[in-house]
């Protein structure tokens, strides 16, 4: 940040030149619409009228919560119609409505939140809030539960299809980078899913194949493992195996990273290969020493890359649940909900605001990554 | 040196050919139409609305006319996006629900000025249908179409091979299940081969409707949801879930790609569902597709205490108040929405007129399959809406329809669902401001 | 001495033959997988509208419907041709659709763009020094983490306000100025494997930084220029909310917005959908088969020449 030397200072102006199309790029077409984005966080906007501003009122509605605590617990035997509770302290809390309970039921009556009571039945209630309930005692009401429901289901498919993914592709690329016969058929064949794109049509093809009755993936699965058809996973139409529906969806693109990787390949010299066999290297050190540090530039490209995208995972989302998130809101990922805030729902700066918090949680996760880079061997790596 | 005068020349001529393309890209542009006009559809639906518009421009030259085609899907995405950076069209067309939310919003222009300088009549249109498009004594769109999702199709070939009587319009719950029982067929393994029943997307609010349930306590202007303390609701959604877990006459979701209705309606058209539940407009395409068996409708059959309603469907065209050649607009809108476009729509028999003569005529009811077809016009009697508030489709889609899903999958019991919905709706009343 | 080494190269090719036998069983069980989706879209591209869902599953339709080929082709509307430059093919003799000519020059000048104004960018980011390179080149990743839905409509109204809507140009132009980050991301990852020492070496022989790209690194590159303009072509092939949300007038409408036609409201033609998306898939798969063997060259040198 010094004055330049005339020769840096000549270095800065070429370089600057180079990068002039990117710096127009970005200050006049890319910069603005994202700025623009990150303002309108701060205002409520659905699109046909005015644009209000309101402060941090979207933060609010995206991060609060109520808390709300457990005072009684009650046991019912059937038919029952609860208007008012009393409490083992002996104070009496009016319902809001009349609740009816059918079966035999524990129900415990929280107090707290907008309504002031509230009575949870105990068979229903699962995930993290219903564990609170059952251990401690309290349970939080968010202001937005289907955000948190979003972030947990991006992350969920983030952090299982990303390690998988590359290993798959690495594993791939290597396969192919053999020369056997009529190899080059063979990477066709492995990117072609990538080429088909995520359309309807694919949409229908992948819906099918998921089908629990009467599609492929079923009834490969029950002839390889002899689990009669209606045991097995109902993919798409199940809350539980939705999310690993579409990881497994996600392996068929395995041939674009693939052909990264292969291009990546073909940049490792041959000599290196030549002298690690001349020192003894059999064919797993030469590719621990040899391959992985030549293709680590191009393996953290592909790391950073894939968390970027696999955060804002919405095209075969979209097509596969049309556009609703799955059975219960399972698939719901975060750029789906942003979609839908913005178009369904007209609250465009909410929606804004949501995709201000998935862009700092992913800027963090990139910034970490290329602080913990030292593993990767650039052989012409220049310093500042 | 050389090399870099070729490489220099190549840029060059790629400088040329981009330029080239620039301008000619630059240049791509609609020729100066003054009125634009957006819609969805298929090929056949839009071919209909090509056909109308160069009629009126015939009849109007002053006028010409730019049709802009959108994929369902993505209609409202387009629409907005258009609307916000104000190249919005002139002329929209919308359907019973996303017509709530641009209203709301403040986005039609009121036609009753435009209605009365031209006496235009309303008599024709079916009362159910332009109360939908009117809001405090204002029309905001004239009807296209109206859509009554109360058509059950029926094969005749598995009623026969049942020896069950045809389903007459008058039918209950009761008969329906009782029918439904025997059509069930199944193989020497106990596989399913023939399900009794089907809908063509998760279709819960007829059975809601028929149950006696609503959603809030008013349809124009809701303050409050009431659709969990409803026994409507508890009864109508536990129903439909028993026909999948219960009495098992319908496909559960699992035995279905069905998120959204992919491949219902080829269930039956290769009979292997015996009745299935939508609107008309799947006519055309089993009118092509089913060559094995005849077929018929029914209409939807009456709730346990006697009270026939069902959602429905249905389409209009309205003026954005951003228009600026709103006078044309009315004009075109009175042409593709009057007689003449009423009665090209039924004539490829794709959906139901929303003017009653055109729907009581032979060209409505031409004879072809379904015999029944007068049906429709009777059912319009009986259609519901769901309540207009800002929030109506947040909360159909963001807090009670997860929470069905599971009723769907057998996880909850309607009660269940009811219990876990009220709190939820309590925080999210109808917003209508 | 023969006995022994006799033993030792039979084992070493029985164990080469051995791991050959392996690939090839992982080769193919893999590449059964990656076709079986495309096997059943073949297979439903060729069925009556009853066939497509029949329980269980109709792998070979009898007889093969090989019409919905041509029926996909002209009902879809998506070859129409009705506009004056076509008039020009036609005369020619060939005739070419608008949506696909559409496609074409979208991909063609979109993939010329974003390969060599990526290479440019990265070049400056993998290879120069410069105050402020570290942060750029977090700003230009950035743009990588905003989903397009949201900057969707600011961008839409920064491109009507330049006039170019219902234009190619806010689908080309951002090919020219930099092709995006994740291109200029791959880049710059690629320059970095080459030794600097090549561009001391250039310098000293008193070569320019553009000389030094377009003369010696960028040969070196064509692995990774490959694999961007392969990215780059199939991406903007099958963009669909781009051209849905820029363009407007039927003349301007691209392929990917053709198959909508498919699939209306009421109903979809399945068996046409399938035909019609093999038939846009078809040029892409093409160009791939042809195009691989000039930067898969198996195990290959780069010379420090």
């Amino acid at each position: 940040m010094a004055t330049l030397t005339p020769l840096r200072r000549k270095e800065a102006i070429s370089a600057y030149l180079f990068i002039a199309p990117f710096l127009l790029w970005l200050i006049f077409l890319m910069g603005g619409p994202i700025l623009a984005a990150f303002f309108l966080s701060f205002c409520e906007w659905d699109l046909i009228g005015q644009l209000h501003y309101v402060g941090f009122h979207n933060f609010n509605e995206m991060f609060g919560f109520a808390k709300l605590t457990s005072v009684h617990q009650i046991i019912t035997q059937g038919p029952v119609t609860l208007t008012s509770i009393t409490t083992n302290a002996g104070a009496v809390l009016t319902l809001p409505s009349p609740s009816v309970f059918q079966e035999p039921a524990t129900l415990a009556v929280l107090q707290g939140g907008p309504s002031g009571v509230m009575i949870q039945n105990l068979a229903t209630v699962h995930g993290f809030l219903g564990f609170l309930l059952k251990t401690f005692g309290f349970t939080l009401l968010p202001n937005d539960p289907r955000f948190w429901s979003a972030m947990y289901n991006t992350a969920y498919i983030t952090f299982l299809s990303v390690p998988i993914g590359m290993v798959l592709s690495v594993v791939v690329a290597l396969l192919m980078n053999q020369k056997l016969k009529g190899i080059e058929a063979y990477r066709a064949i492995y990117y072609l899913p990538s080429v088909l794109g995520s359309g309807v049509a694919m949409a229908v093809l992948w819906k099918w194949i998921f089908n629990a009755d009467s599609g492929l993936l079923n009834y490969f699965l029950s002839m390889i493992t002899g689990i009669p058809i209606s045991e097995c996973p109902k993919w798409l139409a199940s809350e539980a195996w939705a999310k690993p529906a579409l990881i497994i969806m996600g392996f068929w693109n395995v041939g674009s990273g693939m052909i990264i990787y292969l291009a990546g390949l073909q940049g490792i010299p041959q000599t290196h290969y030549e002298a690690a066999e001349i020192d003894g290297a059999n064919l797993w050190q030469q590719f621990w020493n040899v391959t992985l540090p030549g293709l680590s530039p191009v393996i953290f490209f592909n790391l950073i890359i894939s968390i970027v995208f696999s955060f804002q995972i919405f095209n075969q989302v979209y097509v596969i649940t049309d556009g609703l998130g799955g059975p219960a809101d399972s698939t719901l990922v975060m750029v789906l909900y942003i979609y839908q805030k913005a178009f369904k729902y007209y609250q465009y700066g909410y929606a804004s605001a949501l995709s201000l918090v998935l862009f700092a949680v992913i800027m963090v996760a990139t910034w970490v990554q290329f602080k913990y880079s030292k593993w990767v061997h650039y052989e012409g790596e220049l310093k500042k | 040196m050389n090399r870099f005068k070729r490489g220099g020349l190549f840029l060059v001529g790629l400088l040329l050919i981009v330029g080239a393309f620039g301008l000619y890209a630059c240049g791509k542009r609609g020729e100066g139409a003054n009125l634009k006009i957006s819609s969805w559809g298929d090929l056949q639906e839009n071919q209909i609305l090509v056909d109308l518009i160069a009629e009126f421009e015939k009849a109007n030259p002053t006028i010409k006319v730019d049709l802009q085609r959108i994929p369902f899907g993505e209609y409202t995405t387009k629409l907005l996006t258009q609307i916000a950076a104000g190249s919005a069209p002139d002329v929209i067309f919308v359907e019973t629900n996303n017509f709530v939310d641009m209203y709301l919003r403040d986005a039609f222009e009121p036609l009753n000025p435009y209605i009365q300088a031209d006496n235009f009549s309303l008599a024709d249109y079916y009362p159910q249908v332009l109360d939908r498009f009117t809001a405090n004594n204002n029309v905001y769109a004239i009807p296209r179409d109206t859509a009554p999702i109360c058509v059950i199709y029926y094969n005749k070939k598995a009623f026969d091979a049942a020896k069950l009587p045809y389903p007459s319009d008058d039918w209950d719950w009761a008969q329906f299940l009782a029918d439904g029982q025997k059509l069930v067929k199944k193989d020497a393994t106990g596989k399913v081969t023939q399900w009794a029943f089907i809908d063509d997307w998760t279709m819960w609010e007829p059975w809601l409707y028929s149950a006696g349930g609503k959603w809030a306590d008013d349809v124009k202007k809701p303050t409050k949801w009431v659709v969990a303390e409803d026994p409507g609701f508890v009864a109508g959604v536990q129903f439909r879930a028993d026909l999948m877990h219960k009495y098992k006459v319908m496909p559960a979701p699992s035995s279905l790609s069905s998120m959204g209705g992919m491949g219902t309606s080829d269930l039956f058209e290769n009979g292997t569902v015996a009745m299935f539940l939508s609107g008309l407009w799947k006519t055309p395409s089993f009118r092509d597709h089913i060559k094995n068996f005849n077929w018929d409708i029914a209409m939807f059959p009456k709730g346990p205490t006697g009270v026939r309603a069902f959602g429905t469907g249905g389409s209009g065209y309205g003026i954005l108040k951003s228009s600026q050649h709103k006078q044309d607009a009315w004009k075109l809108i009175k042409y593709i929405a009057g007689i003449a476009g009423a009665k090209k729509l039924a004539q490829t028999g794709l959906a139901q007129p929303a003017m009653i003569s055109v729907s009581d005529s032979p060209d409505f009811l031409d004879g072809k399959d379904p015999k029944n077809k007068k049906m429709v016009l009777e059912a319009v009697k009986y259609v519901k809406y769901q309540p207009m508030a800002k929030n109506t489709s947040e909360v159909f889609y963001g807090v009670i329809n997860p929470v069905l899903d599971k009723v769907w999958n057998g996880t909850l019991t309607a009660a269940q669902a009811a219990e876990i919905l009220k709190p939820e709706l309590a925080t999210k009343p109808p917003i209508t401001q | 001495m023969s006995q022994p080494q006799n033993n030792f190269w039979d084992s070493k090719r029985r164990q080469e033959r051995i791991f050959k036998i392996i690939f090839t069983v992982i080769l193919v069980l893999g590449a059964v997988t990656m076709l079986a989706p495309l096997a059943w879209m073949l297979s439903t591209s060729l069925k009556t509208p009853t066939q497509v869902f029949a329980s269980p599953p109709i792998w070979i339709p009898s007889p093969l419907q090989w019409s919905n080929y041509p029926t996909a082709w002209s009902v879809s509307g998506i070859f129409a041709t009705d506009t004056w430059y076509f008039l020009w093919i036609k005369m020619r003799g060939i005739t070419f659709s608008t949506y696909a000519w559409n496609t074409l020059v979208i991909s063609v000048l979109g993939t010329l763009g974003t390969t060599l104004s990526s290479a440019l960018v990265a070049f400056a980011f993998a290879r120069l020094r410069f105050p402020g390179r570290d942060t750029l080149f977090l700003l230009c990743l950035a743009t990588l983490m905003v989903p397009a839905q949201v900057t969707m409509i600011p961008s839409f109204i920064l491109f009507k306000t330049l006039g170019w809507y219902d234009t190619f140009l806010p689908l080309i132009v951002p090919a020219w100025l930099g092709g995006g980050a994740y291109n200029i991301f791959l880049m710059r990852q690629f320059f970095m494997t080459i030794p600097y020492e090549l561009d001391e070496a250039a310098k000293i022989d008193g070569c320019s930084n553009l000389g030094l790209f377009w003369n010696i690194l960028l040969p070196l590159c064509k692995p990774a220029l490959a694999t961007v303009a392969i990215f780059s072509f199939v991406y903007n092939w099958n963009d669909f909310l781009n051209p849905l949300i820029y363009l407007d007038s039927n003349a301007n409408k691209t392929l990917a917005i053709g198959l909508t036609n498919f699939v209306s409201l009421y109903g979809q033609d399945y068996h046409l959908l399938m035909a019609a998306s093999l038939i846009i898939s078809l040029p892409i798969i093409l160009i791939f088969l042809a195009g691989q063997k000039h930067f898969i060259k198996g195990i290959v040198t780069t010379g420090l020449k």
